[in-house]
């Protein structure tokens, strides 16, 4: 088994930033945001990735630290450790199955790059599969690079705003709805959304924290509403009960999209579940 | 004088039943049919929380620090008041970074005839070298019980032992095995400060459902 160095796939997200905004011709930083991973997408380490894909610069530190502060919502700080014995590969492994997740997700890598408009960049993003192959870290197979990218681009985009990380929230989007926030929704699958935001308003929100670390469940726990109806289905408190043990940010919120993909039929979606029997589960 | 009994069962099969955790009236109602009038009378019962088998070190607060081995395997010391709420939390912060915690902690599942039940083990992978290709974590139930008078507590191991708990259990589902009891004779100033005692033991488990007044709580803390 190869063994990776560590300089290699580690926290490279702490490059200093100093000479992005530097640049001229810099592309939307937001735009950059959502190709600052490319390179696991294609099984390179940062320090072994090429600057340009398909035309399209990729691969450019992402500003305000926010590429480093949503690693660490979703991996520990610091000298990674290999974590699963045997495995040091960009394939993400399944939480829900166990199992090294296909790699058949019929979507190219270009269909992920060649938009120029970084709402548009979310929006392929929030729905993409490709990058739902593939984990952050060999080191860290559960963790998943789709999550870490919509993760950096919510922060980076209300950092922008004016927000610290202390002032942002998770948010529970209107529930049975796929309504999609520009950049500040990172999940949206089968009637759940969820935003990362500074201006939660009147949905039910939760604060993630004075500083970045693994607390999602932490923060899940402290919904004062959930996306999804756990009174009415036994499915659904499954789930809930499963994201109060999970506190790494993008390990859960891929959990959310393959557990609704595995166990909830469409018509269960959010709330709307009318003329669903939830397979004999709804006591 | 309050004296607790902790004990650490083992699961036996899968679970179907509630899914945060085992209530207490489930694991009460099981010991029950097992024992004397008046012990049924007196037994006070918390929810059983599900813990992993696996390796971990001692949280923050804990009496002991430090790496603790197969933490989840057995009931630690209880010296200090934060020692009682090491295993109460469904995050189960013990668990060591240096290995995939969330994959660990996360219950497994299973399906039987579309309906979800909890794995009572769950397998891992390890290097295609070993003569052993894989490994298994076995999952925990952690609960206390109390009494309001002397002469009930500790309950016996061989009463407690091979209970079932949950759904379909005449289909030999939920069955427990004690790995561990332990007795603590405890009342000190601080935990006599805390009158709530139950309430704050079951709120560290998460909320019954979306809208129960204890899961709004803030209990859960953050750990760093």
């Amino acid at each position: 088994m190869t063994t990776l160095a560590r300089w290699v796939i580690g926290m490279h997200d702490a490059i200093p930033d100093s000479d992005v905004d530097a640049d001229a011709d810099a592309v939307d930083p937001l735009v950059a945001a959502y190709r600052h991973d490319v390179h696991k997408l294609r099984a390179r380490a940062h320090s072994h990735a090429v600057d340009w894909v398909g035309g399209v610069r990729v691969n450019e530190p992402v500003p305000d630290g926010a590429d480093g502060d949503a690693a660490v919502l979703s991996r520990p700080r610091g000298d990674p450790e290999q974590t699963v014995d045997a495995y040091a590969s960009w394939r993400r492994v399944s939480l829900l199955t166990g199992e090294v997740v296909s790699s058949e997700s019929g979507e190219s890598l270009d269909e992920l790059l060649v938009a120029d408009d970084a709402e548009e960049l979310h929006a392929t993003w929030v729905s993409a599969t490709l990058p739902a192959g593939f984990n952050e870290s060999p080191y860290y197979p559960y963790t998943s690079v789709k999550y870490h990218t919509l993760l950096v681009a919510a922060l980076l985009d209300n950092y922008r705003s004016g927000h610290e990380f202390g002032d942002l929230f998770l948010a529970v989007e209107a529930t049975g709805t796929d309504s999609v926030t520009p950049h500040r929704t990172v999940l949206s699958t089968g009637g759940v959304s969820l935003a990362v935001t500074g201006e939660p308003g009147d949905r039910p929100a939760a604060r993630l924290g004075d500083v970045p670390a693994r607390s999602f469940a932490d923060t899940w726990a402290r919904l004062p509403a959930s996306p999804f109806d756990v009174a009415g289905s036994r499915r659904w408190r499954v789930l809930d009960s499963q994201l109060r043990r999970i506190r790494s940010w993008s390990v859960a919120l891929q959990f959310i999209e393959d557990y609704v993909a595995a166990f909830v039929p469409a018509q269960c979606a959010g709330h709307g579940r009318r003329g669903c029997r939830g397979g004999g589960e709804g006591r | 004088m309050t004296r607790l009994q902790q004990v650490l069962f083992e699961l036996e099969s899968p679970y179907y039943g509630h899914p945060y955790f085992v209530s207490g009236n489930a694991v009460f109602n099981a010991v029950a049919r097992r024992v004397g009038a008046a012990t049924r009378g007196a037994l006070h019962v918390s929810h059983g929380v599900f813990l992993p088998g696996e390796y971990g070190e001692y949280p923050a607060g804990a009496s002991q620090d430090g790496y603790a081995g197969k933490l989840g395997l057995s009931l630690p010391d209880v010296e200090s008041y934060e020692d009682l709420f090491v295993f109460r939390d469904a995050a189960q912060r013990w668990l060591l970074d240096s290995r995939p915690r969330d994959a660990h902690n996360l219950h497994p599942l299973q399906t039987h005839g579309g309906r979800l039940a909890f794995d009572d083990s769950c397998w891992f992978g390890r290097p295609a070298e070993m003569r052993d290709h894989r490994r298994s974590v076995s999952w925990f139930l952690h609960c206390y019980l109390h009494a309001g008078r002397d002469g009930v507590v500790p309950v016996a191991e061989d009463v407690l032992d091979g209970i079932r708990v949950g759904g379909t259990r005449n289909y030999g589902f939920g069955k427990v095995s004690v790995v561990e009891t332990q007795l603590v004779a405890a009342l000190n100033a601080r935990q006599r400060r805390c009158r709530n005692f139950d309430i704050q033991i079951s709120a560290s488990v998460g909320a019954l459902s979306g809208d129960s007044e204890i899961g709004r709580s803030d209990f859960s803390r953050l750990a760093w």
